[in-house]
């Protein structure tokens, strides 16, 4: 089967730090996402809108497509329990990302278009969690 | 919360409560917040007062569950709507044909019953996925292959029943073809097996599709006449080998005797995987390069001179554009084919393959992949997975923006009709629906369209009809949408498969003896639903109380 760590053209990052590059938006991931987020699913174009120290939080890199994301973590997790994921990601792979999440009980809690990319930043949670004011 | 259409509130409230009873109140959804994830994602209609919604769902876990809502809906009247997983996006989603129906959702009968290695078959239940299918058959060390549709979240008998298509071998890529027995909850709650299921303690349900007696199988197909609740599939031993070459033809014209070759060697069995037609000098893909295209790495952009002597051509024809790509060796039409089998199997059938295309002068070959299965997963991604039976959701990034696809779509509908498998008829094709998209405003043509090889004795003309933000947009590409369903029947042409809202339309089309067909559908609608309970609307089938009220 093939696995997110072991796709070539999927990456699969435990903390980006490694992964970051020049040019960073600080303010921006600080903004990124529920505080209760047990993730944050990156599309590898948009890693640089990271900020450059390393994230609380695990951090998942895919390359826009979000088979192995999905069969390999966030079925499983949900299947096993509700937990908040946060992202930014293009829009088809939140489209994929919100379909899925629908069929485990999880919704859609926020999402936004970010200014001058295609890039969208989003939280899924489990149905019932409230989202941010 | 809405109330279906001619029931009172308190007959609704009252099957709510008989549906809560029977699955338990977590699994009954009337919130508006719950609903509203049964509509259409791709609706062309979306927010509009035509749009189809469910007023509730229920989602049952077991047969008996289900055959219990099926007998509280008779006895209230509520019409009900079932879907498997509910993602037949560009084919009308989840929701419901009849607006106000209450969908039954089954993704909870999620089992895989049985996997049967020696007959090389599976009995699942409808919420089962491919992926599901597939991550089961990984972890039983199964040396079964599925074979799946491009996006890998759909339901293995919600596709087959809707008749969907997938991308190996030629006998399992018609998924309803390739299923051996179902079981249906009827709408009187009565349930049936089909085939040889029909005996008790028959080992053979799996084994022998037809049984005995008139096969019934298809009337719940693309229907309204009953609930699957299990069904049997065959499935494909892993092959040892995959072949992939091409076969490129340098002139227009080439395409008609390529096509002619190939349905010899398909249907002969020499060629026995998805064959797929591109065209280099038109810049058009094949399938399973799609994703690679529109990210703009693929060997098939064409230079500034072919994009000026494109502009110029006619349905992807101009003597210049010819000379042009004899000239510059750049073949005219490419077809790829797959071959799955012992090594030495497939190479002695790509020998005989070439063997019969040599007939056609400047014939070229090329080996594309040549691979000793199974493949390293860590590689299966630089594939399209669904030829090796992996399921994917990789399709969707095409909608996404990229240099050759600055606006993408919020969605699409997908235009398919079925014409001839040939050459002439790809021509025609083109000739007729580009100038009517023309005509109509719809952006459904770059140069040249090709068609979809799923079904070895036909093509499937499919275009992706976009779906915007704006309403209005919309409505003109849904006019004329309907416009192209009319022009296609007007030269013998029909849809395999649409969504609800053009379900009338297509149906219009299918008309010998005064719409005999569409009166036997309605004569079996009365005779096995009276109550006009199921799926109300589906595939332009109404029960006899909703008939007037349809037209
Ligand atoms: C980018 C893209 C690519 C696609 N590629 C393909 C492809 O390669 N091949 C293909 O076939 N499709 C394709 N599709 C269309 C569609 O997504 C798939 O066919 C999908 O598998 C259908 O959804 P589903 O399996 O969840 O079926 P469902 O949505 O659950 O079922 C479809 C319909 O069948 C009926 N039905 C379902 N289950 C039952 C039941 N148990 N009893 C009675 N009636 C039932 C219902 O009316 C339902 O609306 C594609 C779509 C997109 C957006």
């Amino acid at each position: 089967m093939a696995g997110i760590a072991t796709v070539d053209r999927r990456v699969f990052v435990s903390g980006c730090a490694g992964l970051l590059v020049a040019g960073a938006l600080p303010a921006l991931a600080a903004a990124t996402d529920h505080p209760e987020a047990e993730w944050l699913v990156v599309d590898r174009r948009f890693l640089s809108l990271l900020p450059r120290q390393p994230l609380a939080r695990r951090t998942l890199a895919i390359d826009g497509d979000v088979t192995a994301l999905w069969r390999d973590t966030l079925q499983p997790l949900w299947r096993e329990r509700g937990a908040v994921i946060a992202g930014i990601t293009r829009e088809p792979a939140l489209f994929c990302l919100e379909h899925l999440a629908q069929g485990l009980r999880h919704h859609l809690l926020r999402r936004e278009a970010l200014a001058g990319t295609d890039a969208v930043r989003w939280t899924l949670a489990p149905v019932g969690t409230r989202g941010l004011a | 919360m809405r109330t279906p259409p001619g029931v009172s509130p308190s007959d609704f409230a009252a099957a709510l409560a008989a549906f809560t009873q029977i699955v338990g109140a977590e699994w009954v959804f009337t919130s508006d917040e719950d609903v509203a994830l049964y509509r259409d994602a791709y609706s062309p209609l979306a927010g509009q007062p035509e749009e189809r919604l469910a007023s509730a769902a229920v989602a049952p876990e077991t047969t008996q569950q289900v055959q219990a809502i099926v007998r509280v809906a008779n006895q209230y009247r509520i019409p009900i709507y079932p879907i498997s997983t509910g993602k037949n996006l560009g084919y009308g989603g989840s929701a419901p044909a009849y607006s106000g129906s209450v969908v039954v959702d089954l993704k909870r009968m999620n089992r895989i019953l049985e996997v049967d290695e020696a007959n090389m078959s599976v009995l699942v239940e409808p919420g089962v996925s491919y992926f599901d299918l597939y991550n089961h058959l990984r972890k039983t060390g199964s040396k079964l292959w599925i074979d799946c549709p491009d996006p890998g979240w759909g339901s293995v008998v919600g596709n087959a029943v809707d008749r969907g298509g997938g991308y190996t071998m030629a006998n399992y890529r018609n998924h309803f073809d390739s299923h051996c027995g179902m079981e249906i909850v009827l709408p009187n709650g009565e349930l049936l097996r089909t085939g040889m299921g029909a005996i008790p303690g028959a080992r053979t349900w799996q084994q022998y599709k037809s049984g005995c007696g008139p096969w019934v199988d298809g009337i719940f197909s693309q229907s309204n006449l009953g609930i699957v609740t299990k069904m049997g599939f065959w499935l494909m031993p892993e092959p040892e080998a995959y072949l992939r070459c091409t076969v490129s033809v340098p002139r227009y014209k080439d395409l008609i005797p390529l096509v002619d070759i190939l349905n010899h060697v398909e249907n002969a069995r020499i060629v026995n995987g998805f064959p797929d037609l591109a065209s280099p000098l038109l810049g058009y893909p094949p399938t399973g390069q799609v994703q690679l295209f529109i990210e703009g790495t693929s060997a098939y952009a064409t230079t500034a001179q072919q994009k000026a002597l494109l502009a110029q051509a006619d349905q992807g024809y101009s003597p210049e554009l010819e000379a042009y790509a004899l000239a510059n060796k750049i073949p005219y039409w490419e077809l790829w084919v797959t071959f799955y089998g012992p090594m030495e199997v497939v190479e002695a059938q790509w020998k005989a393959t070439q063997r019969h295309f040599s007939q056609i002068p400047g014939a070229t070959y090329k080996i594309v992949d040549q691979l000793k299965l199974p493949v390293d997963p860590a590689k299966i991604s630089d594939y399209h997975e669904p030829e090796f039976g992996v399921p994917s959701l990789r399709a969707f990034s095409i909608g996404a923006r990229t240099p050759y696809n600055p606006t993408p779509s919020k969605g699409h509908m997908w235009f398919s009709p079925i014409i001839p498998r040939t050459g002439e008829a790809i021509f025609e094709a083109n000739r007729v629906f580009s100038a009517a998209a023309k005509d109509l405003g719809m952006p459904l043509f770059q140069t040249f369209s090709m068609p979809a090889c799923f079904w070895e004795r036909s093509f499937i003309f499919i275009l992706a009809t976009p779906v915007t933000t704006d309403a209005a947009t919309n409505r003109k590409y849904l006019a004329g949408f309907k416009k192209l369903i009319e022009i296609g029947g007007q030269h013998g042409w029909g849809e395999y498969r649409t969504a609800p809202v053009f379900q009338e339309s297509v149906m219009d089309v299918y008309s010998f003896n005064n719409h005999a067909l569409h009166r036997l559908h309605e004569t079996l609608k009365d005779a096995i639903d009276p109550n006009g309970i199921l799926s109300a609307g589906r595939y332009n089938i109404w029960p006899r109380h909703l008939r007037k009220k349809a037209q």
